[in-house]
């Protein structure tokens, strides 16, 4: 094989841009190393080529956050990655094609996921019989589209994202907190893209809150689901193994 | 006949070498597995490393070639050094608040594939990889990094596409199956 094809291109230029540094990244490891006494201070070039890049990452940010805020997205699942490739990702078109399938639309369910002696959290969401394992990797979007702002779906899909976004952040200040938005986004997105993560996020929620035996048993179904799932080894080398 | 001058190479400033390699430490670094909280500290390294040795750099390889070499034994190092403290205990992070949902579920997904198939990969390919797909490099600055023939680094980049292609075909079709498709 010369070369990759441009629908295997695609998914590996969103890895790029998922792991890519941000500003801040930049600048917090530009003072470790002022401080370290290996960098000066910016100056001539490299401190306009900073400033700018500041500017525009602060520029980026508002448009993203007016983005988020105010034209909330949705996800299209079926289309091709060739179209994805070509189509420019314009803020603000209205499309409302036929195949426009949510993954929460689409997605399969399969069995309980109760039983995890969780209830000493579980108590504060109703328990329901969804599992967050049950999720294949999949595609990813293959074609991002701007929707109403009122769209349900787009509006699930951002309190979707959030809510786990909310979880992870408050691990490190309240992990019963953290357990209870995971529950809560359980219940909320049984059928969310984000389960896999969400079932590694709740095994090491457990494992912080020495339920050693209800992260094993939640664990232990992860790994029989999740095959080739990357967020095995946070599972694997959690609690369960110590 | 006169003798054509010799060209003098003026050595890249740290301050340079910094602002151009950068991006590329810090995703080689996660790509290599070192934690999200940790990154700071491994990149830090990384470029400790390299302010020591810039003078040393005779520019026999690009910078970004010397780098990522540093880059690679540096991060092999730091993860050496971690996996003897307490493991495990972080996931990925979700990605910014400030990226629109559906930009997070690709970003998410398109790093779930890419894991897997490096996981997927051995230690030359995942390498060569990294190098020459992620970041670019040519197979000729592989292998001046690896100190193997070019040859070797294109037959590895080969094999590394096939598992990459394979993961990609598991992806699609994880997805039609989701859709009910087959």
């Amino acid at each position: 094989m010369d070369e990759l094809g441009p629908g295997d291109r695609v998914w590996i230029d969103e890895a790029i841009a998922a792991r890519s540094p941000s500003a801040a990244d930049r600048a917090r490891v530009r003072e470790k190393l002022i401080a370290a006494g290996v960098l000066g201070a910016m100056t001539g070039a490299a401190a306009g080529t900073a400033q700018a890049s500041a500017a525009l990452s602060a520029t980026k940010v508002v448009s993203m956050l007016a983005v988020v805020g105010v034209v909330t997205g949705a996800v299209v699942w079926g289309a091709s990655e060739t179209s994805r490739v070509a189509a420019p990702r314009t803020v603000g078109v209205e499309q409302t094609a036929p195949d426009a399938v949510a993954t929460e639309a689409t997605a399969t369910e399969a069995t309980d996921d109760t039983g995890t002696g969780e209830t000493a959290v579980e108590a504060t969401v109703a328990p329901d019989r969804s599992d967050d394992t049950a999720e294949p990797a999949g595609e990813p979007a293959v074609r991002t589209r701007r929707a109403r702002p009122s769209s349900p779906r787009a509006i699930s899909l951002a309190d979707d994202v959030a809510l786990l976004h909310r979880a992870q952040a408050e691990r490190a200040r309240d992990p019963a907190r953290a357990l209870a938005l995971a529950l809560e986004h359980r219940q909320r997105f049984p059928r969310s893209p984000l389960a896999e993560e969400r079932t590694a996020l709740r095994v090491l929620l457990l494992c912080d809150l020495g339920r050693q035996a209800a992260a094993e048993r939640l664990a232990g179904r992860f790994l029989a689901r999740a095959e080739d799932s990357p967020l095995r080894r946070s599972v694997e080398e959690s609690c369960i193994r110590r | 006949m006169a003798q054509p001058a010799p060209t003098l190479t003026v050595p890249p400033s740290f301050e340079e070498v910094y602002e151009s390699c950068f991006d590329m430490v810090w995703r080689l670094a996660a790509h290599r597995g070192v934690p999200a909280s940790h990154l700071d500290d491994a990149v830090q390294e990384v470029f400790m490393v390299v302010h020591r040795r810039l003078p040393d750099f005779e520019g026999r390889s690009s910078v970004r070639t010397w780098v990522a070499a540093i880059t690679r034994w540096t991060v092999r190092d730091f993860l050496a050094k971690r996996a003897h403290r307490p493991s495990g205990d972080e996931l990925p992070p979700l990605a910014s608040e400030a990226l629109d949902p559906s930009e997070v579920l690709v970003r998410t997904e398109s790093l779930r594939l890419l894991d897997e198939a490096l996981a997927r990969m051995n230690e030359e390919q995942r390498e060569v990889f990294l190098l020459c797909e992620l970041e670019g490099l040519t197979s000729r600055e592989v292998a001046e990094e690896l100190g193997d023939n070019a040859n070797t680094i294109r037959t590895r980049l080969r094999a590394a596409r096939t598992v990459f292609t394979a993961a990609v075909a598991r992806a699609r079709a994880s997805r039609r199956w989701r859709l009910g498709d087959g």
